[in-house]
């Protein structure tokens, strides 16, 4: 299927690259809950590892640049990133 | 079990506080065909299924269901901002507040507490995925009557999403039980019921 | 696994329902499935779709 290019291209907006990871790790969602019914379309396989594949490297870049997604993405140092002002919780308002 | 990211799953950004809408929206957090119902009834029916893609359907919905309650209470949370006493009391928010404040509780438009009269897990596999096929629906058109309340964009364009998911969950459901019935019709013990077999 | 469910069932029985099995098809690009709620065209009925049916308004 139809995977659009932009998602190769290193992005430094937090906001759009949050965007990207927002909308693959739905698509991989969707697909997932597909797949449990319809285990055997090799079709829905193919794109589901696709995405999975670009949605790591997303995650990964995201985090180099902005900080943690999952609370063992935290750096070492003090104070801890996961709690830190800098890393709001989703539910706010973004700044 | 379950890790999470610190995301929403849909982002929610209302630019106007309505905590009379918040009140209508609460339905969705602790009602009777809300999310925290939904995902609490797949998660506890999962047990039971006898076949692995219902297992996994069934967690995987239910875990999906959790984020759309993290959704809900956002929505309600950012409905409830910059308020004051004199709103609360002309919008209807009044009885909610005395309890609550602006915080977020898990109950009904009515404030009737959450509780699980609303689920059903039988147990039966035949019964539990009809139950969930009902369940989208009622969600699915609670969210419509939400729609029918709402003047918002931001709150609609939210709330257009959580429901296209609940069209998406009956599908699914609705596959499992096809799954769920194929199995049975294939099995000796339901052929030896005087039934027409296929084989 | 190898379940081969079809579409509809060539012999469905009495006092059992039916949903018809969904094929892998006409999918959206992956970016736009979250704006849309699913990446399956199909499967995307919007409300004013029937917001306006007879059968399907609440008011009387």
């Amino acid at each position: 299927m139809i995977f659009t290019v932009e998602y190769a291209t290193p992005c430094n907006d937090r906001k759009t690259l949050m965007k990207k990871i927002n909308e693959l790790a739905f698509a991989i969602i969707d697909l997932n809950q597909f797949l449990d019914t319809h285990p055997d379309c090799q079709e829905a396989l193919d794109l589901f590892k696709k995405c999975t594949f670009t949605l790591k490297a997303l995650r990964k870049e995201y985090i180099m640049k902005f900080g943690p997604i999952k609370s063992t993405d935290s750096k070492d140092t003090a104070p801890f990133e996961w709690v830190a002002p800098s890393t709001p919780w989703p539910w706010e308002k973004e700044v | 079990m379950w890790d999470y990211d610190k995301r929403l799953i849909y982002p929610v950004k209302i630019k106007n506080p309505n905590p009379q809408l918040a009140k209508y929206i609460i339905a969705q957090y602790g009602g009777p065909d809300g999310e925290l119902g939904a995902s609490l009834r797949y998660l506890s029916q999962r047990y039971t299924m006898p076949l692995a893609e219902i297992k996994g359907l069934l967690t995987d919905i239910g875990t999906e269901e959790l984020s759309h309650l993290e959704m809900v209470g956002a929505i309600v949370y950012q409905l409830t901002r910059d308020i004051n006493s004199e709103i609360v009391k002309k919008s209807g928010f009044g009885d909610y507040f005395i309890n609550h404040a602006t915080g977020v509780y898990p109950a009904n438009s009515n404030g009737s507490p959450f509780n699980a009269f609303s689920i059903a897990v039988s147990g039966d596999p035949i019964t539990d995925l009809n139950e969930d096929l009902a369940a989208e629906q009622k969600a699915r058109a609670t969210y419509d009557n939400i729609l029918r309340m709402s003047d918002d964009p931001d709150v609609s364009d939210a709330i257009k999403f959580l429901r296209a998911r609940e069209i998406v969950h009956y599908q699914r459901f609705g596959e499992a039980l096809r799954i769920m019935e194929e199995k049975l019709r294939n099995t000796k013990s339901f052929c030896d019921l005087k039934r027409d077999c296929d084989k | 696994m190898q379940h081969k469910i079809p579409y509809m069932p060539t012999n469905p029985l009495y006092a059992f329902a039916y949903v018809p099995f969904q094929k892998y098809e006409n999918l959206y690009e992956v970016n736009c499935a979250l704006k849309h709620g699913t990446i399956f065209k199909d499967l995307n009925i919007p409300f004013e779709k029937y917001k306006n049916n007879p059968y399907m308004t609440p008011f009387r």
